[in-house]
């Protein structure tokens, strides 16, 4: 079937020629019918007026009668036959009565009518020959008239040629049709009347009277049909038409196609379809009256009635109950809509038609009902719909096209698409193509959109579009980072749209496209969306960043990044450039620059949030950039961070490296300080004498500038760097800062420091220096003196002095003893004279007791007392230093004395005298020798226990006390004890 | 010689790790460190406190590598700078390196930290004794000692530097109270009980002085206790015979230091010719010149009589 359906379809299509304009518009519905040869009604009108009982009667009741009949008749006698053949006769009549009636009665189908109508021409058969078989029996003249009648009559409807029929008619009024009864007299008076030639119109009055219905329209059909005017023939005709208000539908057609014929036949040229003198009110739905109503409205388009026209051609199509017919009347309709169309010059009129037509089929369908539109397909409607949609667009791209057929064309194109979404594809294939013709641009890309939404092929349609759009726009399909894309206000939506095609179109893409990201970024930006354009060119960037278009908006992304202080996305995207090693075009710096900027802010950021390790990672990265600006600050910071985290081993190198690299820096003053104070308690003193030399260095007027130096002596002491410390001590002696106390204490401290460790030349003078400045304290010059004698005397033994260093001594003496006098504090001058004193004792000479010089002495008394006084001077040189001093120049000198002592013991002991003298010499001399003898041991012992009790208390210095207390036999000899590996450990 | 000698004895030192030990504190003989005052003639205590027993600068002080000690304490100060006890330890450090001036420096350091440091001053005390570069002070390194010493109740090893110090300077009585007091703190500390005992032998109280030497001895073997019970059995008790014992005993000691088996050797030669000479004396008279200017070149003094102790 669908293949049928096809081919047919497909001879439809054929026929259906747009490009040939018809000639003339032939009708569809067929008017003349070559069956009705005969006068319509005229078998009704002939038939034998029966009663309602017979006419009930059934046809079975009659056949059975037949059969009976027939039966009987088999084994019958010749008289019995003779009456059975009557009677079988008149049965075969009344079948034939009830047939024609049967035949004409409505609600029996074709099948029914057909077995009917053989009955019938049976039935008509076997009367004509049972007529025949009766006519010799026949009686009388009456059954005679009667048989024949009815032989004619069956004969003139078996009859199919209208001569053979007249020939009958003529036996039949030969015959003596007179004798027949009244009522059938009349009807054989009008078949013979219809059938002369020319037909007496008188004679038809009569019938044209009648109470029979059948037998009036029959009358006025013939006089329709013997009318000279044509004005009589429609009047007739009219009439006839009139009284078929209640008639069989057959006999209607019937009535209503011969009559049409008759008008048509008389009124040749001058017939106006429009205008038929039929009563049609009486003819509806008849097939005839519909081919006369498509007359009619063909006749009304020639006329340029075409609206009223299609609309009677539509109403046809839509009523036709044949199929065929119903099918070609639609054709018939859309040839029509189409010629409309085309010169009306209004493409809407066909599409109209078509949509009608679809609409119909779908509310057909919806109904149920079978084959709408006459079995005319809704694909051929729709193909025809889409040719002509095409067809028109095809016409609307050309340049002469007018411009309201373009719209309409347009138009229907919607239509079509939205009665058949199926098409949409081609069809806005076309309207967009059209819209592009059209200069449309944004139109054409709205269509393109539509296909983007509703086909799988957005792709293609997308790149349509944005074409389209661009183009309306004036958008450049090459991205441009240079400037910022400036949106008039007019055209904000229809950027919002190319936009949004663009990101369409990127979702559509597997990987990355820089083409559609560069301009779906460029036109975000353009609507101050840059945040979203950041976004997107972020992770278009990570996933491909070797695109040239990738590169430049890497360059705008890390541009405005930095503008808008996201320092973490700065920072990640251009850690992933340099990573790539991508050659991104900014406008100013490279991508480094832009990573340090990032990691600077954030270190900054962290710092002031306290995030103290972030922070410190972020300072620490920056710092590996050797060519990037602030690095001093970074340095900075990071030195506070280490320090704040007490990371103290990074936080002392950072400081070194600020300190070393940016001497510049605005923090260096501090940095110094700092890194002096914690490489001290770092215990890293060559770093805490650089910071502090440095400081000094670059500020040698600062206020805590004599404080730094001191703390420089003392790293340098610790070092044993005295040359250094003692130059140190000349400086900040000559600090303004310092008052003149202070000065003078620094000097004492120079002194000492050069008198330890340094030149003696340069003690000197720098003790010359404070002597001669007078602003030293008593007790301050009193120690001047005293190193002053000190270096005099050097480092030589005290009895080894030269004469002129102990002349230098003496003067010195002298010049401290004038100070001494003038000042209220005199214990360093005493120390100072002390020494003089000590050095002094010390040249004393102790002379050698020789025995023979004691022997030759006359007087040995003498010599006694001589030596005697000799150890008293000394004693007293030795004795007076202990009175200047009691500390340790005290100790030395009583030390000395004891050996001094010691010497004059032994040499008093030599001087003896001889045993053999006088007594009165003997005795008084070993007296006085004794008698000294233990003065001097008591002086010795004295000398020697002070100087003990003094080194024991602490007065002497180690090397003194050690010689007083190594005499002290009587102690164990601990000092070789090596019991001294122990160790103290607290818990 | 002596310094050679010092290291050969030095794992057998280390092996006797702790020497003595109390709630408070503990000693311990540290050998090798002998090289900081082995040439000094007098003996040097030092406190080294520690946060934790295991540390490694524990190893680093007893085995007496004092450069790597000070190097170690200063790679900890660049990781806390100021820090009182790691600074404390680097002066001790300098000190045994004898680097005088650095210690001194180190221990004003952290006495500025913290004034009642008593190791520091201990240090401080020490710098002034030994530092021959400065102005060496017995008083003021006295009056140090004794301010550590007295401050803190625990302290031991000032006092045992100040008790040697009063032995130096032969203020025996002061040496006296000073190691009874150390005594008193720490009663296994035989280091005290030698300077007690030697104390007690410049005050001529033998008694005493075998006392406490005897006590020292209760605690553990020392060659130098016993070398000095000797001595006062010896000159003090003059029992010739317990003398000659105890030398012996310091003498036949392998483990000993040489020069105190020197030493022993050469008293007990003299202790045996003595006995000789009295042995001679008694039974052979005749020979007694010979023996007797072989004890006087020996044994008397030739100085001045000033020397001799009292009776």
């Amino acid at each position: 079937m669908k293949f049928l359906h096809l081919i047919v379809t497909a001879c439809l299509l054929s026929s259906f020629n747009w490009s040939a304009q018809p000639k003339k518009i032939t009708p569809v519905l067929p008017l003349a019918s070559d069956r009705i040869a005969d006068i319509p009604l005229l078998e009704m009108a002939l038939l034998e007026n029966i009663s309602p009982q017979q006419r009930q009667a059934r046809a079975k009741k009659h056949l059975k009668a037949i059969r009976k009949l027939k039966k009987n008749l088999r084994g019958a006698a010749k008289n019995d036959a003779k009456m059975l053949q009557a009677e079988l006769f008149t049965a075969y009549v009344k079948l034939q009565n009830h047939d024609v009636r049967a035949l004409h009665v409505k609600g029996k189908s074709k099948r029914q009518r057909r077995k009917l109508h053989q009955r019938l021409q049976a039935t008509r058969k076997n009367i004509v020959t049972i007529a025949n078989k009766l006519l010799p029996l026949a009686k009388s003249k009456k059954s005679v008239a009667h048989l024949l009648y009815h032989k004619h009559v069956a004969r003139y409807f078996l009859a199919n040629a209208v001569d053979t029929k007249r020939a009958i008619v003529q036996e039949l009024a030969q015959s003596h049709y007179h004798l027949l009864h009244k009522k059938v007299r009349r009807k054989a008076r009008l078949l013979i009347v219809l059938h002369h030639s020319p037909i007496q119109l008188a004679k038809l009055r009569p019938y044209q009277r009648s109470r029979d219905r059948n037998v009036a329209i029959v009358a006025y059909l013939g006089e329709a049909m013997a009318a000279s005017s044509h004005k009589q023939v429609n009047a007739a005709l009219y009439q006839a038409t009139t009284k078929a208000t209640a008639l069989p539908r057959k006999h209607q057609h019937e009535l209503l196609v011969f009559s049409v014929k008759l008008w048509r036949n008389a009124s040749g040229s001058k017939q106006d379809w429009n205008t038929p003198p039929l009563k049609l009110q009486n003819f509806r739905k008849l097939r005839a009256t519909r081919a006369l109503i498509e007359r009619a409205a063909i006749s009304d388009w020639y006329q340029g009635h075409s609206k009223r026209a299609m609309a009677a051609y539509y109403k046809l199509a839509k009523d036709a109950q044949v199929k065929e017919y119903s099918q070609k009347l639609y054709q018939q309709y859309l040839l029509l809509a189409k010629l409309r169309s085309v010169e009306a010059r209004n493409s809407t009129h066909f599409d109209d038609a078509l949509s009608r037509l679809q609409q119909d089929y779908l509310a057909a369908k919806k109904k149920g009902e079978p084959a709408p539109l006459g079995g005319m397909s809704p694909d051929y409607l729709k193909k025809l719909q889409v040719e002509f949609v095409m067809r028109e667009l095809d016409k609307a791209q050309t340049a002469n096209y007018r411009l309201q057929r373009k719209q309409q064309a347009l138009a229907i194109a919607q239509r079509l698409v939205v009665s058949h979404p199926d098409q949409q594809v081609p069809v806005y294939e076309k309207v967009a193509a059209t819209y592009t013709k059209m200069n449309a641009h944004n139109r054409s890309a709205d269509t393109w959109m539509v296909l983007v939404r509703n086909t799988p092929q957005k792709e293609k349609y997308l790149q349509r579009a944005i074409t389209a759009q661009s183009t309306y726009l004036k958008y450049s399909t090459k991205p441009r980072f240079a400037a910022r894309l400036a949106i008039p206000a007019k055209h904000i939506n229809d950027y919002r749209k190319l936009r949004s095609m663009y990101r369409k179109f990127d979702t559509l893409q597997p990987k990355v496209n820089w083409d559609s990201k560069a301009h779906l970024g460029l036109l975000l930006i353009a609507a101050h969306k840059s945040n979203t354009a950041a976004v997107l060119w972020d992770k278009a960037i990570v996933a491909n960043s070797n695109h040239a278009y990738a590169k430049q908006a890497a360059a705008h992304l890390l541009d405005w990044y930095e503008v808008e202080q996201r320092w973490k996305s700065l920072e990640r995207i251009s850690r992933l450039l340099l990573e790539r090693k991508v050659d991104v075009p900014l406008k100013r710096g490279d991508v480094r620059s832009k990573l340090a900027i990032a990691l600077l802010q954030q270190g900054i950021v962290a710092q002031q949030k306290r995030q103290n390790k972030i922070a410190i990672a972020k300072f620490a990265e920056y710092k590996t950039f050797k060519d990037v600006p602030r690095l001093d600050f970074v340095t900075w910071q990071l030195t506070r961070l280490y320090k704040r985290t007490e990371q103290y081993k990074k936080f002392f190198a950072t400081l070194t490296d600020y300190v070393v690299n940016y001497p510049q820096a605005k923090h260096i003053r501090q940095a110094l300080l700092q890194g002096g104070h914690y490489a001290g308690s770092m215990a890293e003193e060559k770093h805490a004498v650089y910071f502090y030399n440095r400081f000094l260095q670059a500020y040698p007027n600062d206020k805590s500038e004599p404080s730094i130096r001191k703390k420089l002596i003392d790293l340098y002491q610790a070092q044993g760097n005295f040359y250094a410390a003692i130059s140190e001590l000349s400086l900040l002696q000559k600090s303004s800062q310092l008052s003149a106390a202070h000065r003078t204490k620094v000097a004492m401290q120079a002194i000492e420091l050069e008198f330890r460790h340094g030149s003696i030349r340069n003690a000197t003078t720098k003790i010359n220096d404070v002597i001669a400045a007078k602003i030293a304290t008593d007790d301050d010059l009193g120690r001047i003196y005293y190193y002053k004698v000190t270096l005099t005397i050097g480092k030589r033994k005290l009895d080894k002095i030269t004469s002129q260093d102990y002349q230098q001594l003496l003067t010195l003496e002298k010049q401290i003893t004038r100070e001494r006098n003038l000042a209220g504090r005199k214990r360093f001058f005493d120390d100072a004279l002390a020494l003089i004193a000590l050095v002094k004792a010390r040249r004393i000479v102790i002379p050698e007791v020789d025995e023979y010089e004691v022997l030759r002495s006359q007087n040995i008394d003498g010599y006694l007392q001589q030596k005697y006084a000799a150890f008293n001077a000394g004693k007293t040189a030795y004795q007076r230093v202990c009175k200047l001093n009691r500390g340790n120049i005290c100790v030395n000198a009583l030390y000395r004395l004891a050996r001094f002592g010691e010497q004059y013991l032994i040499n008093i002991e030599k001087i003896t005298i001889a045993d053999t003298m006088s007594g009165h010499v003997v005795d008084p001399f070993m007296r006085k020798k004794s008698k000294m003898l233990t003065a001097i041991k008591n002086t010795i012992r004295h000398a020697h226990d002070t100087s003990m009790r003094m080194a024991r208390s602490g007065k002497a210095t180690p090397m003194i006390a050690d010689q007083v207390t190594w005499l002290a036999k009587n102690a164990l000899d601990f000092q070789n004890i090596e019991s001294s590996n122990y160790f103290q450990f607290s818990k | 010689m002596k310094f050679f000698y010092l290291l050969a004895i030095a794992p057998i030192s280390i092996s006797c790790a702790t020497l003595f030990q109390t709630d408070d504190y503990r000693v311990i003989k540290a050998g090798s460190s002998a090289t900081a005052y082995a040439n000094r003639g007098s003996s040097a205590w030092l406190d080294f406190s520690y946060e934790a027993d295991d540390d490694p600068i524990n190893d680093i002080l007893t085995r007496g590598r004092w450069q790597i000690a000070s190097r170690s304490l200063k790679g900890r100060l660049a990781a806390k700078p100021g820090n009182e006890k790691l600074l404390t330890l680097l002066a001790s450090a300098l000190f045994m390196e004898k680097k005088y001036s650095s210690a001194r420096f180190y221990a004003h350091k952290v006495l500025r930290l913290n004034a009642a440091n008593s190791a520091a001053q201990n240090i401080l005390g020490l710098c002034t004794l030994y530092n021959a570069r400065d102005a060496r002070d017995f008083a003021k390194a006295t009056a140090i000692f004794k301010r550590a010493f007295y401050r803190s109740s625990k302290e031991v090893a000032s006092g045992l530097n100040l008790g040697f110090l009063y032995l130096r300077t032969k203020n025996s009585f002061f040496a006296q109270e000073t190691f009874r007091t150390v005594i008193e703190r720490c009663d296994d500390c035989q280091a005290a009980y030698l300077g007690l005992g030697i104390a007690s032998y410049q005050r001529n109280k033998f008694a005493d002085a075998i006392d406490a030497f005897e006590d020292g001895l209760d605690i553990g073997a020392s060659d130098e206790i016993m070398f000095h019970l000797a001595l006062v059995y010896r000159y003090g008790l003059r029992d010739l015979q317990e003398a000659r014992a105890k030398f012996n005993k310091v003498a036949l000691k392998h483990s000993a230091p040489r020069y105190l088996r020197n030493k022993a050797r050469a008293e007990i030669t003299v202790i045996d010719e003595k006995q000789m000479y009295r042995y001679q004396q008694k039974y052979d008279p005749r020979s007694g010149d010979k023996f007797k200017d072989t004890y006087i070149m020996q044994s008397s003094d030739k100085n001045f009589d000033v020397r001799k102790p009292r009776q």
